[in-house]
């Protein structure tokens, strides 16, 4: 049996990294005001995120608390985002340490619980809790090691540090450590684009409603070609990479101009040199913020190579007993409570019928068609924080599926028993009749 | 003796309430339903929601005013330039409130020959035509997306027996205020059912949903314990390796005909017979006939004052973007040019 | 003001200043003169941050430069002394207004309008546009005059600026640095073997084989 597991140290390195980075960003930030945080700051943080683990490592969440901590992590960096571009155009008069210290906390607060989950199911899974937990102690204290660098990286920080600049840095740090089990979760990202992704379809959707487009292709129309070309998954990534990039750049654009006023009595020499410092100071400034968008850039490219990476599972056929399908819970190799959709297919009279189960984050299942009243049956594919329309991409949050109406999967009434799920065939025929027929004609 | 109104203190309000919208839409579209319909909807009903709408667009406004008087001192013609893009803003989501919140719509089934009337005016139409603009032969390939079926969008011939109005898909047609379009539209195969006796029991046109081709679409009848699907069929079927081709000829056309018993309108039913509409079908003592088609339009028809608020406010707000970020900066670089000169 | 004490220069093969002492007030025009190779250019050099001295000290305002590290020295050059030689050193494929603007680039940033003022002011503003070759010998060194007040430096440090110059041309020169010192009250402290240049200043520091044996004021 291993001491050493590399996936518990990358993973406790790589949020301890993110925890010291973000205390020396801030106290950067901080010096430059000369409101240094002191070690009784420090001694709070540390404290906190130690309760944290504990509590995370001690305490038995259910799944569905564990996914709603980790979207607070997701749903914080997407705030921080918003707050970066916006304080722009703050001025702040004073400055509250404590309030960066309860930032670092909120930030991180579910990144270090999701840690301690994360290491805990590891050790159960490896059966080596020694292995998971000497990497883990490992990784934190090399993570920590950070601090000692502190002196030396505040002075050569400050000066690149405006208050956008902190909070861009923020997200830099958030968007590139953030999460925790490996790196596959840099998708931080993807979360805020669905959530973007979905502001501008509705809005767009809406204008469609006031002007009367048809919204879903029910005619094939020149206009039509048009409307696809909006909600197509091209412009929604090129729409997702101008809302993510614009702002940072366009603060960066502003620091890069001259001065609008000097002051007066500056003339000649002196003046030049007041708005030459200006510029050297503002571009020292945009360089962080300038960073954050080059990296998000970087992120979505690789996304956008990497295609839409939706998890389209296979239908697993199902047949009728009784005039029933009965799935059960666990089976080997499948456990419909596992937070996945799970389809199947159901072949009666030369008609197939695709429908899917679904363990929603709050713990409900849903029974659902693989398909909706608008579109055509694509069926639906598995994203972070949504079932996305194959067909028109349209993201239904999780919690939401099991609603009808609209783009939403056609819901099926089920029986549950403690060890199945039971659908009568009929139900499954009569809600497929909805599939595709635009409205209700009754 | 009291000062004059702070009008900082509105504009810090402002930006809270900008701050509050964004968290509740961050907070909303991340943890529960649907941000955006949500909010249009509770705009249309909810008083409360209504309220703060309102009271944000007049915040809005007082501060964009308050901006247009700083600048309209330094500068009146190019102040103006620069209010049209905060004008359209203001426009756009009045209108945005007016729509939500007295918009008027329904939908009406209907075909040739029909008549019908506008719930809240009381106004009768008449179906004079339905042009279905569909092809007369098309091929269906497997594993592609459904062929298109239409040449050109399917028009509708209304009249309000005074007049007559072509509506169609895309733009909606304008008649009296109101607005019309095709929201849905599809053949519907005429049927007859006859009894053991000869005497026509049922007669009518059925609103189907089998376009694209190879959609099975049902109805229940009125009366008769029966539940009919019907399907397109097509007259020819080509294979080439694993694909095949189905080719459709309109003019020629017959449907795949299933009859199910059925206890209830709920339930799927027991299928009892089936065939194709080319020969009579019969079942239970009846035999049912095709004798031709028709087509079903549903149209959307909708009174809505609030949507030319909308457009005006989008084109101030278009017009107003390519002023600001396009026409202002140039004019101000040339400006500066010639003064330099 | 400037303090100089106890300034010693010795170059391997030579001595070249043995102890000097003085002091320089603001706004005065001080004129050094001395035969070829009695320490004048190297004293200019060394006040100017140019040159390190083997002893003594030299301090603006209270501040040491001698003691500065090399960065720091350019930094405090640029912003406080201004350099006119011989030579014009102008650069030869820009023109008048570009190498004044050149001037202005490493101390800040470029200002084409305060450039052209300037070059107006020493009454060249029909050549802005001028290459040294196309410029006399009078006019190269008023560019170099403007090219070295551009950044307002307290003191200007002139080595033989009028050398290679004629006596008409000297004295346009001459006149015109005593109008900008009047005017715009930055020190000067002149290098010349000239007694009619030197003879413009209010006080002359006569030097001799690296030591300063005459310090006169004149009051007109």
């Amino acid at each position: 049996m291993s001491l050493f597991i590399p996936e518990a140290f990358i993973g406790s390195i790589k949020g301890t990294i993110a925890i010291s980075a973000s205390w020396l960003v801030i106290n950067s930030y901080l010096s430059s005001k000369n409101k240094e945080t002191g070690p009784v700051h420090l001694f709070i943080l540390i404290l906190w995120f130690m309760l944290l683990f504990i509590a995370g490592t001690f305490i038995e969440f259910d799944a569905f608390y564990k996914d709603q901590i980790r979207r607070v992590s997701a749903y914080m960096f997407g705030l921080l985002l918003i707050t970066a571009i916006f304080s722009s155009g703050w001025s702040l008069k004073r400055e509250f340490r404590l309030f960066y210290i309860f930032l670092i906390m909120l930030l991180y607060g579910p990144d270090v619980m999701s840690l301690s989950f994360f290491l805990k199911d590891l050790s159960a899974m490896r059966q080596n809790f020694t292995g998971a937990y000497i990497a883990g102690i490992t990784g934190f204290l090399s993570g920590l090691s950070l601090l000692f660098f502190e002196k030396k990286i505040r002075s050569g920080l400050s000066p690149y540090l405006s208050l956008t600049g902190l909070f861009f840095s923020l997200s830099a740090i958030k968007l590139l450590l953030g999460g925790t089990g490996g790196y596959a979760e840099l998708s931080l990202i993807p979360a805020v684009q669905r959530g973007l992704m979905k502001f501008f379809h509705d809005l767009v959707h809406q204008l469609f409603v006031f002007f009367m487009v048809p919204d879903h292709p029910l005619l094939k129309t020149t206009v039509w070609n048009f409307i696809g070309l909006i909600f197509g998954e091209a412009f929604t990534m090129i729409a997702t990479l101008c809302i993510l990039v614009i702002p940072p750049l366009v603060i960066v654009l502003r620091l890069l101009k001259r001065p609008e006023e000097v002051p007066e009595g500056l003339k000649g020499a002196e003046r030049r040199k007041y708005i030459h410092e200006f510029m050297l100071l503002n571009r020292k400034r945009a360089f962080p913020i300038f960073l954050f968008a080059l990296m998000v850039s970087f992120f979505w490219f690789f996304k956008a190579e990497s295609g839409p990476g939706l998890y389209i599972p296979q239908p697993v056929p199902v047949v009728e007993e009784e005039g029933f399908v009965i799935i059960k819970l666990k089976e080997p190799g499948r456990e419909l409570g596992d937070g996945n959709i799970h389809k199947f297919i159901l072949r009666k009279d030369e008609k197939t019928y695709r429908f899917f189960i679904f363990k929603r984050p709050d713990g409900k299942f849903s029974v659902c068609l693989d398909a909706c009243e608008i579109c055509p049956p694509e069926g639906y594919g598995q994203a972070r924080q949504h079932l996305i329309c194959i067909y028109c991409n349209t993201p239904i949050p999780f919690n939401t599926v099991g609603e009808p109406g609209g783009c939403n999967p056609i819901p099926v009434g089920y029986i549950m028993t403690e060890k199945e799920i039971k659908i009568e065939v009929e139900e499954i025929l009569k809600k497929w009749r909805l599939v595709h027929s635009g409205v209700s004609r009754e | 003796m009291r000062g004059p109104l702070k009008i900082d203190k509105v504009i810090k309000l402002r930006r809270l309430m900008v701050w509050a919208w964004l968290i509740y839409y961050l907070t909303w579209s991340t943890w529960s339903k649907e941000a955006f319909a949500g909010f249009v909807s509770g705009l249309g009903r909810n008083i409360i929601w209504q309220v703060l709408f309102v009271a944000f667009i007049m915040l809005l406004g007082i501060e964009m005013i308050y901006k247009f008087r700083q600048r309209i001192k330094k500068a009146p013609f190019f102040a103006f330039l620069w209010f049209i893009l905060p004008a359209g803003m203001i426009v756009f989501l009045t209108g945005f409130f007016l729509s939500a919140s007295m918009r008027m719509d329904t939908r009406i089934l209907t075909g040739k020959e029909d008549i019908f009337q506008i719930p809240w005016s009381q106004k009768r139409f008449g179906v004079m035509d339905v042009k279905p603009s569909i092809k007369e032969r098309f091929l269906d390939i497997e594993q592609e997306s459904p062929s298109p079926v239409f040449t050109r969008e399917p028009v509708v011939l209304l009249t309000d027996f005074k007049d007559t109005y072509r509506v169609g898909v895309f733009p909606p047609q304008r008649i009296d205020g109101t607005f019309f379009h095709i929201l849905n539209f599809n053949i519907a195969p005429s049927i007859e059912i006859r009894d053991s006796s000869g005497r026509v029991v049922m007669k009518g046109d059925l609103a189907l949903q089998i376009l694209p081709a190879g959609n099975i679409d049902y109805v229940i009848l009125e009366g008769l314990p029966y539940r009919i699907t019907m399907k397109l069929l097509p007259s020819r079927e080509i294979k080439r390796g694993d694909i095949t081709a189905k080719e459709y000829d309109l003019n020629d056309r017959f449907y795949e005909i299933k009859v199910f018993r059925v206890k209830n309108p709920q339930e799927a039913g027991t299928l009892i017979t089936e065939g194709d509409s080319r020969y009579p079908l019969k079942f239970d003592g009846y035999s049912l006939n095709v004798t031709g088609h028709t087509y079903w339009v549903l149209l959307e028809v909708v009174r809505d004052k609030g949507v030319y608020v909308i457009g005006a406010g989008l084109i101030l707000v278009i017009l107003g973007i390519l002023v600001r970020f396009i026409l202002l900066p140039w004019w101000l670089r040339e400006i500066r040019r010639l003064t330099r000169d | 003001m400037i303090k100089v004490r106890g300034l010693k220069k010795v170059y391997p093969s030579a001595v070249a200043l043995r102890g000097v002492d003085m002091d320089i007030q603001d706004n005065e025009w001080l004129s050094i003169m001395g035969p070829s190779g009695s320490g004048k250019s190297t004293l200019l050099n060394i006040l100017g941050g140019l040159d390190y001295p083997t002893e003594g000290s030299v301090s603006y305002d209270g501040k040491e430069i001698t003691t500065m590290k090399e960065d720091e020295l350019a930094v405090f050059r640029r912003e406080n002394i201004g350099f006119i030689f011989q030579q014009s050193y102008l650069i030869p494929y820009l023109t008048a207004l570009e190498n004044v603007m050149l001037a202005q680039y490493f101390h800040s940033i470029v200002d084409e309008k305060e450039a052209a003022e300037a070059l107006k002011r020493v009454g060249l503003s029909h050549r802005l546009h001028h290459r040294p070759s196309e410029l006399s010998g009078g006019e190269q060194q008023r560019v170099c005059i403007a090219r070295a007040l551009i950044n307002s430096p307290k003191v200007l440090l002139a080595d033989e600026p009028t050398g290679n110059l004629d006596r008409e041309n000297t004295r346009v020169i001459l006149e015109l640095l005593g109008e900008l010192h009047s005017n715009e009250g930055f020190t000067i402290v002149l290098v010349t073997h000239d007694p009619y240049v030197a003879g413009w200043g209010k006080r002359l520091l006569t030097m001799e084989d690296g030591r300063i044996i005459k310090d006169e004021s004149f009051h007109s």
